[in-house]
């Protein structure tokens, strides 16, 4: 008995001895491998949405992430053009008039301003600095415009300026991000990639979102503020050139014609599309969405963003010059393409920095070209869209990350040798026309020194959700779920300005 | 160490203990008249016997809570005493109900001896209730106005004629705490001990002490907590409840550093003009000013389109979606489609009840397809710019009398064109750029379609020597 006992014990432990670590680990597959999906599908969560309004969202979005799509309810809006001066326009040079502050140029900066607050390259005590041009009432509106716009003055009644957009970074990057896509951190979506979400694309040959840049460089933030983030990457900006190839790595290699091209991305296409059924993963339609894109663009392209076919009293109305790089021809061909549909069109222009470190970055100098750059386009822009009917559904945005202090930088606690502004957090300008905003409005107050707001305080969400609310949607319903939560452009924060809204 | 106010804390988790528990008591008394429950008779005992106990400490937590000082009121005692009462009925309830007892015998009576109990449960309930979420918390939502306008929590702010005349504490501050303040720190609560319903009260502070100091208001309690981010766990208003605006915040900074005056009006106090401009907003139109935008798509709803032929046309490049998801108005956008524009339209005739919103802009369309286009009847919108129409067409746009936004630029039309859209009364927006109108007709196209905005476009800018120019540092280095 004992030794039968003694046997089969010797049995069990020569079998347990066979089961090795690898016996586990293919017992575990799996659990293993469910736990694996769960987190993956986690990170993806397309089809299964809790909240209402993404899923509606993905359920219309079906097979195709480009198809034209509707909003919460209807549009203002049905695209936005959106200047961003990159570096941060004077506010106090362009449209805040502070006669106040010109008093007290050349005075030193009273504490009371200086206390408890972070400055980019401001140190110690600083001057006041007063406005460096005129400022004079224009329009039935009587807005406040700057002599070193001599145009815009036009469309006075056509504008509603935001004279109190607050923001709490300092820093080019940061300030970019968070007015683009959020956050002042990297990883979410830009304002752009989420209309492209919610609307789709109109157009079935172009991009959603278009993004220009001009000014020598891209925005410090880089390619970031145009990213797609955790959404699916066919919403990211397309970048766009206006001289040379406009997109890059666009054409066909040499030697192969438009239908082996066609035939590969089928071939592609079909290959990808029996991945999709077995995992399911929205990158994969993404990557349908955007070989067929850019074929498409193939031939779509060249011809929107050639702008030598226009007529010259076009040209001469935006004060463009085929084949260069600048922010007028980006302007005009923001209009081309606000006309075949295009949802978003982003354009960045560098060079607004005005530390006076140099004399490009200084109010004197550099600002006074950057506004002459702009100042005819911007103006145009209105004007042209108005007279084909466009302004009413189109939304123009213009504005920078930040605005610029009341007082004369002194980086290092010594005299500039060039007059400029630090970067300033606590109020700026922007305006914003057509697609329902109101004509000839200005909207909030800043103190007499332009410091701070001291009526209608306007956040960089309420910017946001007023773009999106002109687009038709609510800021807190369009929503993609990630990582186990629902996210938004606005995050927690942001209202609209109903005050604007006509 | 026996720590009062903890347990008082807890009074309004524990409540909900003997609701539910008696409230099933009083339900399995009802259930016995059915012959299937009546296993359950012998639960009924001991579930009273849990659910008086769980009575008697909610009245033990809630004695506690009341000590803590920060409550008073007639609404806290009548829910002290019928808390009380309610205990005392469901512990004589437990030992009527019991084998043997009075009830256990006679089930009909021990079934109207649950409904006292049940009655003074909802009774004590809703009173408590009322302490926590304000008086009249049940009826809300069913009187959109405000029911009891009157009372400190659902009231609204009076606008003021003029802030200059307005008494700055009567008026204004008052107000604001009235109606952002007092549900929590007034005569039925006393949070932190603190009321703010009138002077001397808020002259008193609360039990930390006093939260104005006159002439000081960055070193006011009250303010601080205001001021505080909505995220720290000291700010007031607590994050959920309504929160005071800028105008509340600047009013009562302002209003302490200038004396913290119960009598004067403002002017008498004494304002600077940056501070009173904010304060406006007090004044009668702005504070009740509420924006109503005019709707884009019409109030009645319409029956929603065939499905198929929406798919139908999406698959030939028709872009068409509802424009609002709440109703069957449909907008479209051609500006996808290989097949003419004129033989498309006729495909789209069965959305005549749904189209509002057309655009054709830059497409191929003809007179043929205006024809098409008049099937329509409930256009709104309509942009048939850079076309092929011509006056011919025109003629059929005359049906179309809803038509509010109509864009012609770059089409080859005249003035006898334009003589078709007479009838359209609401018509607001026309577009005229670049068509074949004669400068010497505009003066009738403009008094034709007087109540329309018409854009001739034709914008120019002058050339100004600075649009060129490029400045340059002239300084020496």
């Amino acid at each position: 008995m004992d030794a039968m006992e003694k046997l089969s014990r010797e049995a069990l432990h020569r079998q347990l001895e066979l089961t090795t670590r690898r016996h586990f680990l293919r017992e575990c597959r799996t659990g293993i491998g469910m736990m694996g999906l769960g987190s993956l599908l986690a990170g993806c969560d397309w089809l299964g949405g809790k909240n209402q309004a993404a899923s509606s969202m993905s359920h219309a979005i079906g097979s195709n992430p480009m198809s034209p799509r509707t909003p919460h309810f209807a549009p203002r809006a049905r695209s936005v053009i959106y200047l961003h001066m990159a570096g941060a326009p004077s506010q106090l040079e362009l449209f805040d008039f502070k006669p106040e502050l010109a008093k007290l140029n050349g005075q030193e900066c009273p504490p009371s301003l200086l206390e408890g607050k972070k400055f980019a390259f401001i140190r110690g005590v600083p001057k006041m600095l007063g406005p460096q041009t005129g400022f004079r009432q224009y329009g039935e509106s009587g807005i406040w415009l700057s002599d070193l716009l001599p145009h815009f003055r036009q469309v006075a009644d056509d504008v509603t300026v935001i004279k109190t957009v607050n923001t709490d970074q300092f820093n080019h990057g940061p300030a970019q991000l968070l007015m683009h896509c959020g956050t002042p951190r990297l990883g979410r979506p830009s304002m752009g990639a989420w209309v492209s979400y919610g609307l789709g694309s109109e157009n079935s040959n172009l991009p959603g979102f278009i993004v220009l840049t001009s000014g020598g460089k891209n925005p410090d933030a880089g390619k970031s503020v145009w990213g797609s983030g955790f959404l699916p990457s066919v919403y990211q900006g397309v970048q766009c050139r206006s001289e040379g190839e406009p997109v890059l790595f666009l054409e066909d290699p040499e030697g192969m014609d438009r239908d082996l091209r066609k035939a590969t991305i089928e071939s592609i296409g079909e290959i990808n599309r029996l991945t999709h059924e077995q995992i399911g993963d929205p990158e994969t339609l993404s990557r349908i969405a955007q070989y067929e894109m850019a074929y498409k663009m193939q031939t779509a392209v060249p011809e929107v963003m050639n702008i030598n076919d226009e007529p010259s009293h076009i040209h001469e109305l935006y004060g463009t010059e085929p084949g260069k790089t600048s922010l007028a021809n980006n302007i005009l061909l923001a209009r081309k393409l606000v006309e075949k549909g295009v949802r978003f069109v982003q354009i960045f222009d560098w060079g607004w920095d005005t530390h006076g470190t140099g004399p490009d970055g200084s109010l004197d100098i550099g600002l006074v070209n950057k506004t002459r750059q702009v100042d005819r386009a911007m103006t145009a822009l209105i004007l042209d869209l108005k007279q084909r009917g466009l302004l009413d559904e189109t939304l123009v945005v213009w504005g920078g990350e930040f605005g610029r202090t009341p007082m004369q930088e002194n980086r290092e606690g010594k005299q500039n040798p060039y007059t400029g502004r630090d970067h300033h957090s606590e109020a700026f300008c922007m305006w914003m026309a057509g697609g329902g905003i109101k004509k000839g409005h200005s909207h909030g107050e800043t103190d007499e020194i332009g410091y701070s707001a001291v009526k209608d305080k306007v956040s960089v969400y309420d910017i946001q959700a007023t773009i999106l609310n002109q687009l038709g949607f609510d800021h807190e319903k369009l929503t993609y779920d990630f990582q186990g939560r629902p996210f938004r452009l606005t995050d927690v924060h942001g209202s609209v300005i109903q005050d604007i809204i006509s | 160490m026996f720590n009062a106010s903890l347990i008082g804390n807890l009074h309004p988790a524990i409540v909900h203990l003997p609701i539910g528990i008696l409230v099933l008591a009083g339900l399995l008394e009802w259930l016995m008249l059915f012959r299937r429950f009546r296993s359950g008779a012998p639960l009924i005992p001991l579930i009273t016997a849990i659910g008086a106990l769980t009575a008697i400490l909610a009245c033990i937590t809630g004695l506690l809570l009341e000590s803590s000082g920060e409550y008073d009121g007639d609404a806290v005692t009548r829910h002290k005493w019928s808390g009380l009462i309610t205990a005392l009925i469901a512990s004589t309830y437990f030992v009527a109900r019991r084998k043997g007892g009075l009830l256990g015998m006679f089930p009909n009576r021990a079934r109207l001896g649950s409904l006292v109990m049940l009655a003074s449960v909802s009774i004590t309930g809703h009173w408590g209730g009322d302490l926590t979420h304000g008086s009249g918390f049940l009826w809300k939502g069913m009187y959109p106005t405000g029911k009891d306008g009157s009372e400190s929590n659902g009231s609204t702010f009076r606008p003021v004629a003029d802030v200059l005349q307005a008494k700055a504490y009567q008026d204004l501050v008052g107000q604001v705490m009235t109606t952002k303040c007092v549900s929590c720190h007034g005569p039925s609560k006393q949070k932190g001990g603190l009321r703010l319903d009138d002077q001397s009260q808020i002259l008193n502070g609360g039990k930390n002490g006093i939260v104005i100091t006159p002439g000081f208001a960055a070193n006011s309690e009250l303010l601080k907590r205001l001021l505080l981010p909505p995220e720290d766990e000291h700010h007031m208003p607590p994050k959920e409840k309504p929160q005071l605006s800028l105008q509340d915040r600047t009013l009562i900074e302002w209003w302490i550093s200038k004396g913290a005056d119960f009598n004067k009006t403002v002017k008498e106090i004494g304002i600077d003009d940056s501070t009173l401009s904010i304060l406006r907003i007090y004044q009668g139109e702005q504070a009740t000013a509420s924006h109503t935008y005019e709707p884009l798509v019409p109030e009645e709803n319409v029956p929603d389109a065939d499905p198929a032929l929406l798919e139908k046309l999406r698959t030939q490049g028709v872009v068409i979606l509802p424009i609002d998801p709440a109703k069957g108005y449909l907008m479209a956008n051609l500006i996808n489609v290989s097949r003419p524009v004129d033989s498309i339209l006729i495909d789209m005739q069965p959305l005549s009840d749904q189209l509002i919103w057309l655009k054709l802009s830059g497409s191929d369309l003809t007179d043929a397809g205006c024809k098409q286009i008049s099937g329509f009847r409930r256009l709104i919108r309509l942009q048939v710019d850079q076309t092929r129409i011509t006056d011919a067409g025109m003629a059929e746009f005359s049906k179309l009398i809803s038509l509010e936004r109509l864009n012609l630029a770059g089409d080859s039309i005249t003035f006898q064109g334009l003589l078709h859209l007479k009838a359209m009364k609401s018509l607001s927006t026309l577009n005229i750029w670049n068509t074949r109108i004669s400068n010497e007709d505009m003066p009738e196209v403009f008094s034709l379609l007087s109540s329309a905005k018409i854009d001739t476009g034709g914008y120019k800018l002058p050339f100004l020597d600075t649009d060129t120019m490029i400045m340059k540092d002239t300084r020496k280095k």
